[in-house]
């Protein structure tokens, strides 16, 4: 029997439904209320200062756990007084804590730079005297001397700060937002791992009604496997590395590399096991089709392409044998994969351009057709839209302005071309790439590295200020999932915008406040923050290597990047997604077979575990439906739980280091 | 026309090995067989929406 088209359309809007555990019905409502706002400030600002300090104490922040820790706190707050919580609360109240524990990176740069200055590396390499003004003040300045972010001297960096502040929200709300619409409303992309924030806020929302529901118990068994694997894989290794010299690792962190030990059939192959056996949960959401053509395409790349063609044609020619999976993938990497990796890129891009054209042209019935159907620009109703032109127009402003800003008084002499082309050309398609792949696979696909000094090569600028100058090459993209968290748990998006609005200022003053307090109790680094100390100086020497490395016009990247192998993986990636189409097989085996080429199948292996075990037990055990609903409920609380143990052994850790003396 | 969109498709495919295997895999001919298939996805996906869906 011949195979049945199933178009692509269909077969988006079948797996976005399969994600939308609530069936696309759901009414939105506002989860900005008093209760949430003071909630998070409280618990935000509390933390905040702990986990900056934490971070300099001993390189973990226990940032991630923290807004879990806040709704919580404020779900059993609300069961005590009898009081019920809407899950748009807790989600808002999850988002807000988290900004402002986060919040506390704002001003970072300035006490890095306050040390930077004043370093001999700094001198050494004739960069102390060429800080440019808007960074830190000059190295003798009294601000600097005296430890005080509250001085008049910071006021230009400051100043700078916050207009580059003000300017790059507009760009992140804008296109995010127009992103979203295109990707979620048009394209209807499943974007599989938004469910699983969402589906615990409305877990945990749930405990404070009348009865249990199943979501509490999913989410509960979740947060204690979560704990246990926790426990084993960052505890134990946390708790024995106060007490004894070498700390006990039950699994090696993070992989176990078996490279060296498969070079005598596959030379050039990599193969590092992933021990992080928590991704099983991403492998029970993700589609199963994508990652296991992810998984067949990474093997068919690492024991039969890298070997027996690229290797045997001298194509990768830097291996040598012994090398490890570091080594290794990064001579390949240079070699082959980087180019190759980017005309990977440019195929999703054009194939996505591919699906959504024909949508876009059919504009007057886009408008027309229903809420929910895909080509469909019609919002739901009450979820708080703005109109597309508007968020266009934002976004086009912000990078106008930040562009002209930056021309004007910071790098005058650096080509405008370059700016423009990094804010008008890389920065939509870049984004517009990593939209689409998190709308399928969850995740980014590739990023260029290197490509600031491929720029300041191309481009022939020679002074030191324009590494100082934040580059117009942005990523909308990740923000694109968080808009369908938010749609999923019912927020408006209103409700979510003015809570940043309002938020924001209160965080921008009490972060630089937290901060001051923080450099007056001793400089930073010092024996009283050893992990800085530690690391500090030879970061210093790494930025001052980086910054002087194209003196003399050198870049290992651009020397790797080649014409034939960009074209190669464009001409592959489209071949692959035509062929395909040609033989009626679903678009997703495109996403993982591109997705998964050049990849190491050993870091996999945990998702595919966990991808077969949902496809084949779990599946035949709970029904499809039911599965769909448990695993994001499952995967929110097992994160929440290793949060939990990564903060408390961080914590503990903290206090040892403060108690014990070691005897020897 | 999904017959036509098929065949465009694999010259493109075709065209691609021809330009590795005997062409030395120049970035030139490579281009014109990405720019075959890129022709041909297109098209596909015009007649998906287009054409497929009005016939349903």
């Amino acid at each position: 029997m011949a195979r049945e088209r199933v178009s692509q359309s269909d077969e988006w809007q079948a797996w976005a439904q399969r994600y939308d555990i609530d069936g696309g019905v759901r009414t939105f409502e506002s989860g900005l209320t008093l209760k949430v706002f003071l909630g998070a400030i409280f618990v935000g600002l509390l933390m905040m200062p702990g986990s900056i300090y934490l971070s300099w104490v001993s390189g973990g922040t226990g940032a991630s756990a923290a807004p879990w820790v806040a709704v919580i706190l404020f779900t059993e707050l609300a069961r005590r007084s009898f009081a019920t919580v809407r899950r748009q609360e807790l989600y808002m109240l999850l988002g807000l804590t988290g900004m402002a524990v986060g919040s506390g990176t704002n001003y970072r740069s300035f006490i890095w730079y306050g040390y930077f200055v004043n370093t001999q590396q700094a001198a050494s390499y004739e960069i102390a005297d060429k800080i440019p003004w808007w960074i830190a003040p000059a190295r003798d300045s009294i601000a600097i001397a005296e430890r005080s972010l509250l001085h008049w001297d910071w006021k230009w960096p400051i100043i700078i700060f916050l207009l580059m502040r003000v300017l790059s929200e507009m760009r992140n709300l804008g296109a995010g937002y127009f992103l979203f619409r295109l990707t979620a409303d048009l394209e209807r992309l499943p974007f599989p791992m938004a469910p699983i924030a969402a589906q615990g806020a409305t877990a945990l929302a749930e405990t404070t009604g009348r009865s249990e529901t199943w979501r509490w118990r999913v989410f509960s068994i979740g947060s204690m496997a979560g704990l246990i694997w926790g426990f084993i894989y960052i505890g134990v290794p946390s708790l024995t590395g106060v007490m004894m010299s070498e700390p006990i690792h039950i699994l090696k962190i993070p992989f176990i590399d078996f490279t060296p030990s498969i070079e005598g059939f596959a030379p050039t192959g990599v193969f590092a096991l992933a021990t992080d056996f928590g991704q099983m949960l991403p492998g029970f959401v993700m589609p199963f089709p994508v990652i296991m053509t992810q998984f067949v395409a990474a093997i068919f790349s690492q024991f039969i392409l890298n070997p027996q063609i690229l290797y045997r044609f001298e194509i990768l020619h830097q291996w040598r044998p012994g090398l490890d999976n570091r080594g290794t993938g990064l001579f390949n990497f240079l070699d082959f994969w980087f180019s190759f990796g980017l005309g990977k890129s440019f195929s999703f891009a054009l194939v996505g351009l591919a699906a959504s054209l024909p949508m876009l042209m059919k504009f007057r019935s886009a408008r027309q057709k229903g809420i929910g159907q895909r080509g469909s620009l019609q919002p739901p109703p009450g979820r708080g839209d703005f109109p597309l032109w508007v968020m266009a127009g934002l976004w086009v402003v912000g990078m106008g302005t930040y562009v002209w800003f930056v021309h004007k008084f910071m790098v005058p002499n650096f080509p405008l071309s370059f700016l423009l082309g990094f804010a008008f050309i890389y920065t939509p398609l870049n984004s517009y790439i990593t939209a689409r792949t998190f709308g399928v696979l969850g995740r980014d696909l590739f990023e260029i590295p290197y490509l600031h000094e491929m720029t300041f090569i191309l481009s022939k600028y020679e002074e030191i200020d324009i590494w100082f100058v934040h580059l117009p090459d942005e990523d909308y993209g990740r923000g694109t999932q968080q808009w369908r968290e938010i749609e999923l748990t019912g927020t408006t998006f209103t409700s979510m915008v003015a809570a940043r609005l309002l938020l924001t200022p209160i965080l921008l003053v009490s972060s630089i406040v937290v901060m001051h307090f923080l450099w007056k109790i001793a400089p930073v680094p010092s024996s009283q923050y050893p992990f800085i100390q530690t690391w500090w100086p030879i970061n210093v020497t790494q930025e001052c290597l980086r910054i002087t490395a194209l003196r003399d016009g050198n870049s290992q990247m651009l020397q790797a990047l080649r014409g034939d192998y960009v074209m190669a993986g464009l001409t592959v990636s489209l071949a692959i997604y035509g062929l395909l189409w040609v033989v009626k097989m679903p678009s997703m085996w495109y996403y993982g077979f591109v997705g998964g080429i050049g990849g190491d199948p050993g870091m996999m292996i945990p998702m595919v575990l966990g991808a077969v075990i949902g496809r084949f037990y779990m599946i035949k055990r709970y029904g499809l439906k039911r599965w769909y609903m448990f695993n994001p409920v499952l995967a929110a609380g097992f994160f929440c739980g290793v949060g939990l143990v990564g903060m408390g052994t961080v914590a503990i850790a903290l206090v040892s280091k403060a108690v014990i003396v070691k005897p020897f | 026309m999904e017959k036509l969109v098929s065949v465009i498709i694999i010259i493109g495919a075709v065209f691609w090995v021809i330009s590795i295997l005997f062409m030395g895999g120049r970035w030139q001919p490579q281009m014109l067989a990405a720019v075959i298939l890129l022709f041909g996805i297109f098209l596909a996906h015009f007649w998906e929406e287009a054409v497929h869906k009005e016939d349903e």
